[in-house]
């Protein structure tokens, strides 16, 4: 049996929220790192 | 503890209870009683997910974490997300196309049987045993601070877990598990408010984050690249992403959560709604902590915060000492808040200074205590913030937090307890007799064998006192086979020219390795999980070729 690729249902809908998953975690990082200098 | 306490806490967790039996007591068939009949939700999957992670020790020791170290521990689940997106795109849908109960089943699929229950077996161990600490963990915490009996507590919680979980299967933890995130959130709300609110007569929300930052517990991201230093956002973005592909991926007690989902869809965006959520809610916990220590920063400070340790010391020969330690601590809490009132910028060093004095002391008198008692409970950073509920919390207030305490410790059991009896079932018993079909009787086997578990469980809790640092000791046995687990897994899912035969023998040599350093060498454990994926993948990619290559 081969490895398996991706469903491909809704494929451009899921890629916009991973990449929406993905840029609020950097967003969240940039926040944190923000707070550690403000209250250091 | 008063009958207030009493009333809120056994209402609340009778409730719970009692709610997932009566809601889900009826299960026909194995599909509704393993798999919940896959017809949960995203947010039912993502609530699922969330609490199964979240054991009691993650609202016992984190704010303490806090207290004492700061925010960096937030560093630990930045990989999360980026686990979960690769977990969603990838093995969701394997896990839907192939039908599969566990994780275990698409090896066979991808490999072979042996592969399957090689893979199966690692886990029962690993899980088998956590399960035990899952319920021992907080019993020993809330029997020491409480003096409740502590084989009554594993007893008591293991019991209550078995009710529900036996019952109703997949479907009475998943409903449960709402319920009991909704409790901890709540009561996790109401405490960070009433730390706020006592702290409100000496400074006000940002200037306490202010007081923090003075003793460095703000710093929450640490760009330096130093191996020796635990929590970087450079280990929490590889590490992280390790241990959340493993834990998340591999592990029958969450992958069960989502493949509960009633599509593809909805096991999606309930994994995508851990990836949003979960670093908030760490870092919501772990302020809470913080905001503790500056509640300690203007009140009154115990050298210990297990009232047990203080005790053990001053009813012993080295009292004297301990009086010492004692007045010595409590003179630098005053000088400390005299200077808490003025100009905090200008006090900075002075401030940092008695900080370090205190928590000097409080190490020197966890070792007189150690003298005295060698089984003496001194980690300090478990009892923080259980004290400070206890302490200043309102009457039903503390029976709600401790309901919050005992729910998350059922959530993560029953998720447990139920995966354990999945892999037994399914991976094992249906698996190797000669009729493979659902027969008759096994909706009433699988209850039998969630019962085993349940007591093998509590059995493992009530001997837990007899071994030396257990909860490190699990934390040893899972790095232990999480790795080749994982190893197995990737090669399953990316490496398309790997074969069954140099899997199964590159695991049986990744494990053999692994246990062999754990023996002879002084590497750090958590490097296991690492050693033994690498060895996996390498060794079966490199077998494969040569075998094609032959």
């Amino acid at each position: 049996m081969e490895a398996p690729n991706d469903s491909g249902i809704n494929q451009e809908k899921w890629t916009t929220t991973y990449l929406f998953v993905l840029g609020f975690l950097l967003i969240q990082i940039l926040a944190y790192a923000w707070i550690s200098s403000y209250f250091s | 503890m008063n009958s207030t306490d009493w009333i809120v806490l056994l209402s609340t967790l009778g409730f719970i209870v009692g709610y997932g039996t009566w809601r889900t007591f009826r299960q026909h068939d194995l599909n509704s009683y393993l798999r919940g009949g896959q017809d949960a939700n995203w947010a039912t999957v993502g609530l699922s997910v969330m609490a199964t992670q979240a054991s009691a020790i993650t609202f016992l020791s984190t704010p303490g974490q806090a207290f004492e170290s700061g925010m960096g521990f937030l560093q630990f689940y930045f990989g999360l997300p980026l686990a979960l997106v690769i977990l969603s795109v990838t093995f969701i849908p394997m896990f839907y196309k192939l039908n599969v109960y566990t994780a275990y089943e698409y090896l066979e699929e991808r490999f072979d049987l042996n592969t399957r229950l090689l893979t199966a077996f690692l886990f029962l161990v690993q899980r088998g045993l956590a399960a035990g600490i899952t319920i021992y963990a907080p019993a020993i915490v809330l029997s020491t601070v409480l003096g409740w009996d502590l084989n009554t507590m594993n007893i008591l919680i293991g019991a209550l877990v078995i009710i529900y979980t036996v019952s109703g299967g997949t479907k009475a933890v998943s409903i449960t598990q709402k319920w009991q995130m909704a409790v901890i959130m709540g009561g996790m709300f109401y405490a960070f408010y009433m730390l706020i609110d006592h702290l409100s007569p000496h400074v006000d929300f940002l200037q306490a984050l202010h007081v923090a930052g003075v003793h460095g517990k703000m710093e929450v991201v640490n760009f330096e690249i130093d191996v020796n230093q635990r929590y970087t956002i450079w280990s929490g973005l590889t590490g992280g992403l390790f241990l959340a592909l493993s834990y998340f991926g591999t592990d029958q007690s969450q992958v069960q959560r989502y493949i509960s989902g009633s599509n593809i869809r909805q096991s999606r965006m309930g994994l995508m709604f851990n990836a949003i959520l979960k670093i908030p809610m760490q870092f919501f916990i772990l302020l809470t902590g913080v905001l503790v220590f500056v509640f300690y920063q203007y009140m009154e400070r115990p050298i210990h915060f297990n009232e047990q340790v203080v005790e053990t010391v001053m009813q012993s020969d080295l009292k004297e000492e301990g009086s010492d330690m004692i007045a010595k601590f409590n003179v630098l809490q005053s000088e400390k808040q005299a200077l808490m009132e003025s100009d905090l910028e200008a006090n900075r060093a002075e401030l940092q200074s008695i900080e370090k004095q205190q928590v000097a002391l409080n190490e020197e008198f966890g070792e007189l205590a150690l003298q005295v008692e060698p089984d003496a409970e001194t980690k300090d950073a478990d009892y923080v913030f259980i004290r400070w509920i206890l302490d200043n919390l309102p009457h039903g207030a503390i029976g709600l937090l401790l309901a919050v305490i005992l729910s998350a410790a059922m959530s993560s059991t029953a998720g447990e307890l139920n995966a354990l009896a999945t892999t037994t079932m399914n991976d094992f018993i249906r698996r190797l007799r000669k009729d493979r079909s659902e027969q008759k009787g096994d909706v009433f086997r699988s209850k039998m064998i969630t019962v085993l578990w349940g007591v093998l469980a509590i059995s493992f809790a009530l001997s837990a006192r007899l071994v030396d640092n257990l909860i490190e000791l699990v934390n040893i046995l899972g790095s232990l086979f999480y790795g080749t687990i994982l190893g197995i897994f990737i090669c399953a899912f990316y490496i398309k020219r790997v074969d069954h035969r140099s899997v199964l023998l590159a695991a049986v040599v990744a494990e053999a390795s692994v246990l062999t350093l754990f023996f002879t060498s002084d590497i750090g454990f958590l490097w296991f999980n690492a050693i033994g994926c690498a060895i996996v993948v390498i060794f079966a990619h490199t077998m494969s070729f040569v075998r094609r290559s032959a």
